[in-house]
């Protein structure tokens, strides 16, 4: 037992003065060392956290270590989840407990920004925020985007705006939607601008040169807005520039904003520079040519390089042009680029040596025996003189490097590591001055082959894909091209299955054998990501579900962009947002899974659109009661039209609309109801319509078509879909406007209901369904009509068309065929609107509108017919600029009685004969808008019919024919009066002919 | 009953009443983190090299935190272009310095390490960090500098002579004399300024947030 002195109280403050002094220390880090952590867990967040990583550093069960610590720290931190990461630890009897205290970062999740339409629009407004879906939230960002918004606004003339944030925060996914709501003011408007340098001009010019006043009549500027100042100042430069001041320097300086008036004083730098005097001696060469061969034009700059690469393209010219020893320089004067800039003028003079004018007699090929000598020369741009083209051959030094190029990578992408090509220019070919004739050698070496092809770093379940990937294989050839076809390839494969940084090295070493290498491809495949949760914004019509469809990523999946895009595109092709964005939130962490962001835009929901226009042509104009001109005449039509679409109907998608048109030869309406990527399939849409049609565009008769229909399209590749459709119409035609032979006018004016199932496969290859310049176009459409479909005639039409498109140089041509039969099925015959009618502008063009095919025997009209072939013929140019095209074309065809009537006769047997093929040449122009070209087509038909027709009235038609007309038809000399249709026809559209 | 009271409460009270924090960030640099003992480890090294006790007040850590950061943005630099790491023998090499200047003996050096809290590993590791660290300011800052006639004219006459003049009366050397010298001053000075510079533009791009708790 030990005897313990009895303390005085001074002791025993010192005691517990040492006891707290002890605690306070017993909580430093290195008391824990070595001990047994019993538990680590992580202090609850608001809203649900992300899982600790599965290679946290600490973990219970194992020894405390204060390098672990640090170690998990940094861990977390580097998930991107956390901004801050404080550990604390209590010590308990037998080990000590681990806390994770974590502060959560929040991610940005939509952006949008409301209160201006236009001028800056919202995208712009959007842009400016700098504020990226996905990324990191701060309040800085908010204030900085706040300062870019108004500077934005700013430019565009908004002094007094003001912006105001407004937060949401969803924590379940640590996300906040910034919305930014603009009050924009008064937009300010320009005052008269200032001008400052060296202006050499008027300013009141450059001031009309701007724009920036308005037009005609009214007095003062017009709004500020930032394309408007930008464009002010682009024509600034351009004023210059038509003063051949090329080196003239325009920029934007002060902008003084006035609040009481609200106007803006720009302040606009210029520096006219020296006029640029360019000139070239020693060979003529056009104003126009010079602009396209010396670059300082297009780059409204003057420096060395643009001018050294102007005259690298003068030797070429004059090469192409049979100059083959052309040589070039250029002097500039002054020379000091500081000189000239100051100087008022600058001369720069081009002196060109043409040498003697000599043609490209022969290209000869030698030494290729892998290779035939067309596979090569199909590689090259030399050519040998031609007759139709390249009078003097085609050849220049560039030309003939890019040759050897081009054969040289061919051999290498098949091997031939050591090929080699030379080649030599004889001056006198054949022994003749003036002929030149140039010799490719090549010398092909040994061909190379893969001896061992080595894939490393590939995980077991990759290793098949990865493989399967491979261009490059043991025992082929060798090729640069196939290895950097792998890397893409394996590189995009791990892309796509959420392998972010993966990598590919390739090592190629020769092999012990003789002309053969070893290829090792080594794969870093980086930590796999993967999809935690796809979160959707933006909805607030659109059904959900119809979105989710869409999106081919679910949690768990790998994360795979392409699997993103893909997903864009679809949501895209709904046709209902007006924009679709998609980010990873979190780019930047290192963590195993990622939420997957798609912010959605909804479009206008109601879409109003309007259009007025006119056809001039020798138009039909059915329900004439003149009866003397069954041709037609000329004539204008105008014409109107208005539509209305509702989008995403029920949010699901779907729309609805109607469409009118109206014309003095037709009136239209249509009502649709459309179901796109029905039932979720991307490749089917559904289509319903009803339709009122009431025409006067065939001259023999008007008539009334209501009609409904459903269709479904199935696209079954990127080029080929099907349609199915089931369609019912009445037709009726007016009986008061049928201009043929009496006797027939009560059969053929009974309406008519059809009822038919068709089917139509449609192949379009072309790179432009507007302006086609190469491709090819295909459809064919079977219809039947059957009394099981309720239809009271019965027939089956097939309608088959095949157009092609071959570019030549700078031209096309472009030919189509159509063909067509109408089978009569029943004893009815066919009706009058359910005919073949052709002629006019977008088909056989020696016809007006619908004027082609079998006439009425009395009248002279035309009745249509049951047979229809077509071939148009066009050769397309350049003519004038870039817009203006011109058209040589040959039209051949006709509709015809029946099948069985096609001919490729080309005269008449006699008045009655219209089965028999019509020609017609012509020549067109078409001037190309944003909407497709503009198209004047002059017509001349080589044989156009003659026919008997009726010169009359109504009533003479009507009752003369009879046995007994009524007194006062005066019915003598109206009969079998001559008549043939016009050699010339021209028609005015929109639009290619085909 | 008092005196036992007390020692049952002191016995008690040897284990700590509620958790402690054990170490957390101090300062993010980037995608870079300092924690709080990363701090107090570079002042232990600090103090233990300049053989001085070492201080932890909230001004002390805080200075050294500027220092880690600058050492951040040159490690990402470092990083960048895969700046070599010295080999171990380097390492090893200033060590024997060290020890050879400060301490008497092995057992001296050993007994130092113990009384500051810091391992030999951990104290190797420190250095091996500042030879890179210097190589590379060198390698990085130095070689772009010019020295023209000019400057050395300048240096030498409103930097050497007036020194020279203020430490002794003997004649000074001709500038060709001490070309040596005032170049190696002025290659120091123009390198320390195009550090200077490097770091203030690296630290206006790189977002740095210092954590207050860290430094109360």
């Amino acid at each position: 037992m030990w005897k313990v002195a009895i303390w005085s109280w001074p002791t025993y403050l010192a005691l517990l003065l040492l006891l707290f002094t002890a605690c306070r220390s017993a909580g430093a880090a290195g008391d824990y060392e070595g001990k047994k952590i019993l538990s680590v867990e992580l202090a609850p967040q608001p809203g649900g956290q992300a899982p600790l990583p599965a290679d946290l550093p600490l973990k219970a069960g194992t020894p405390y270590s204060a390098a672990n610590v640090r170690a998990a720290i940094e861990r977390l931190f580097v998930t991107g989840r956390f901004s801050d990461v404080a550990i604390d630890a209590e010590s308990r009897d037998d080990g000590v407990a681990i806390r994770i205290l974590t502060t959560a970062n929040l991610f940005i999740g939509r952006v949008a920004v409301f209160g201006v339409a236009h001028a800056p629009n919202p995208g712009q407004l959007e842009n400016a925020t700098k504020m990226d879906p996905g990324t990191l939230y701060d309040r800085e960002k908010v204030s900085a985007a706040i300062t870019n918004i108004e500077a934005v606004l700013r430019e565009n003339g908004f002094y007094l705006a003001t912006v105001t944030p407004e937060l949401e925060h969803i924590p379940a996914y640590a996300e906040v939607n910034v919305t930014f709501y603009v009050q924009p003011g008064p937009r300010a408007r320009y005052s008269t601008p200032v001008f400052t340098g060296n202006l050499q001009k008027d300013p009141q010019k450059l001031i009309n040169a701007t724009h920036w006043k308005r037009w005609l009549f009214f007095r003062g500027f017009k709004p500020v807005t930032q394309a408007r100042t930008q464009n002010g100042l682009v024509r600034i430069r351009n004023l210059y520039h038509k003063d051949q001041r090329l080196m003239a320097r325009v920029t934007l300086g002060k902008m003084q904003y006035h609040p009481q008036p609200n106007t803006l004083t720009v302040t606009v730098d210029a520096d006219a520079g020296p006029k640029v005097d360019l000139q070239v001696e020693g060979a003529q060469i056009s104003r126009g040519k010079l602009r396209d061969l010396v670059p300082v034009y297009e780059e409204q700059s003057v420096d060395n390089d643009l001018l050294y690469e102007g005259e690298r393209n003068i030797v070429q010219y004059l090469q192409s042009q049979g100059y083959f020893d052309a040589r070039a320089d250029y002097e500039r004067k002054p020379e000091d680029p500081a000189a000239a800039a100051k100087a008022a003028r600058l001369e720069i003079t081009y002196t060109v040596d043409r040498g003697e004018r000599s043609r490209l007699v022969a290209v000869n090929i030698d030494g290729n025996r892998y290779f035939d000598t067309r596979t090569i020369r199909e590689r090259m741009f030399l050519l040998p003189a031609g007759f139709l083209s390249y009078r003097n051959g085609r050849f220049s030094e560039q030309y003939l490097d890019r040759d050897k190029e081009a054969i040289l990578n061919l051999y290498r992408a098949n091997g031939f590591r050591d090929a080699k090509v030379i080649s030599t220019i004889d001056p006198d070919y054949g022994g003749k001055p003036g002929r030149v004739g140039v010799t490719v050698r090549i010398e092909e070496g040994p061909q190379w082959f893969v001896g061992n092809l080595d894939l490393s770093g590939v995980s077991p379940g990759n290793r098949a894909a990865v493989a399967a990937l491979l261009r490059s294989t043991e025992g082929q050839p060798y090729s640069d091209l196939n290895m950097a076809t792998d890397q893409e390839n394996v590189l995009n494969y791990y892309y796509d299955n959420g392998y972010p940084s993966a990598q590919f090295e390739t090592t190629v070493l020769n092999a012990a054998e003789p002309h053969q290498v070893n290829i090792r491809y080594t794969v870093k495949e980086g930590s796999r990501q993967f999809v935690r949760q796809v979160i959707v914004g933006g909805l607030r019509y659109t059904d959900r579900d119809l979105v989710a469809e869409r999106i081919s990523l679910a949690p768990g999946d790998p994360l795979s962009r392409s699997a993103m895009v893909d997903s864009q595109r679809r949501l895209y092709d709904l046709g209902i947002f007006a924009k679709v964005s998609t980010a990873i939130q979190n780019p930047d962490g290192v963590e195993s899974s990622k939420y997957v962001l798609f912010q959605l835009e909804e479009a206008r929901r109601w879409v109003f659109n309007y259009g007025i226009g006119a056809e001039i042509a020798r138009i039909g104009g059915g329900g004439t009661t003149d009866l003397t001109q069954p041709a037609g005449g000329t004539g204008f039509s105008p014409r109107g039209s208005f539509g209305v679409t509702r989008y995403n109907l029920f949010g699901i998608g779907h729309s609805v609309g109607l469409q009118t048109q109206i014309s003095t030869i037709l009136k239209r309406g249509v009502i649709t109801y459309q179901a796109p990527q029905f039932e979720g399939n991307n490749n089917v849409n559904l289509l319903f319509s009803a339709l009122f049609d009431d025409s006067k565009n065939v001259r023999t008769f008007s008539s009334r078509r209501e009609e409904g229909s459903v269709q479904l399209g199935q696209r079954l590749s990127k080029a080929n879909s099907l349609q199915y459709r089931l369609t019912y119409r009445r037709v009726s035609v007016d009986k008061n406007t049928l201009n043929i032979t009496p006797q027939l006018i009560p059969l053929l004016s009974q309406p008519v209901r059809i009822g038919l199932v068709s089917t139509t496969f449609i192949q379009d290859r072309r790179d432009d369904p507007i302006d086609s310049t190469h491709g090819i176009y295909n459809t064919v459409d079977l219809s039947l009509a059957n009394r099981a479909l309720a239809s009271q005639s019965s027939f089956l039409r097939i309608l088959a068309k095949n157009s092609t498109y071959y570019r030549v140089g700078g031209a096309v041509i472009a030919r189509s065929l159509t063909f067509g039969s109408i089978n009569n099925l029943g004893h009815r015959d066919i009706p009058l609107p359910e005919r073949f009618f052709s002629g006019g502008g977008s088909s056989q063009r020696g016809f007006a509108d619908n004027q082609a095919g079998p006439r009425d025997l009395v009248t002279g009209f035309p009745l249509g017919g049951k047979a229809l072939l077509l071939h148009q013929f066009e050769y397309r140019f350049p003519l004038i600029g870039g817009n203006t095209r011109g058209v040589l074309f040959h039209d051949m065809g006709n509709v015809f009685t029946d099948l069985g009537s096609l001919s490729m006769r080309v005269r008449q047997k006699d008045l009655s004969d219209f089965d028999y093929m019509e020609h017609a040449v012509g020549f067109g122009i078409r001037y190309r808008t944003p909407i497709g070209p503009v198209r004047l087509d002059l017509a001349y038909s080589i044989n156009p019919p003659s026919f008997v027709g009726f010169k009359g009235t109504r009533d003479q038609l009507l009752f003369c024919g009879g046995p007994n007309p009524p007194a006062g038809v005066e019915c003598s000399g109206v009969y079998n009066v001559r008549q043939q249709l016009s050699h010339f026809q021209f028609h005015f559209s929109l639009g290619q002919t085909f | 009953m008092l005196r036992t009271a007390v020692i049952a409460a002191a016995m008690a009270l040897m284990q700590p009443l509620h958790a402690e924090i054990v170490d957390r960030i101090a300062v993010s640099v980037g995608d870079q983190i300092i924690t709080l003992s990363d701090i107090r480890l570079a002042l232990r090294v600090a103090g233990f090299l300049d053989g001085e006790q070492p201080v932890f007040t909230p001004q002390a850590r805080r200075q050294m935190a500027g220092r880690l950061v600058e050492q951040a943005l040159l490690r990402q630099e470092m990083n960048l272009s895969r700046f070599p790491t010295p080999d171990a023998k380097d390492v090893d090499s200033m060590l024997a310095s060290v020890k050879q200047q400060r301490f008497s003996g092995d057992a001296a050096y050993r007994a130092a390490l113990v009384r500051d809290g810091i391992t030999e590993a951990e104290l190797k590791r420190q250095l091996q960090w500042q030879i890179r660290l210097l190589r590379f300011v060198d390698f990085r800052f130095t070689p772009a500098l010019l020295l023209s006639s000019k400057d050395l004219r300048e240096y030498y006459d409103k930097e050497f002579l007036p020194r020279w003049k203020a430490k002794t009366s003997a004649p000074p050397p001709t500038l060709e004399q001490s070309r040596a010298e005032i170049e190696r001053d002025v290659n120091a000075k123009k390198a320390n300024d195009a550090l200077e510079r490097w770091l203030k533009f690296s630290r206006e791009r790189a977002r740095i947030v210092y954590h207050e708790e860290a430094f109360q």
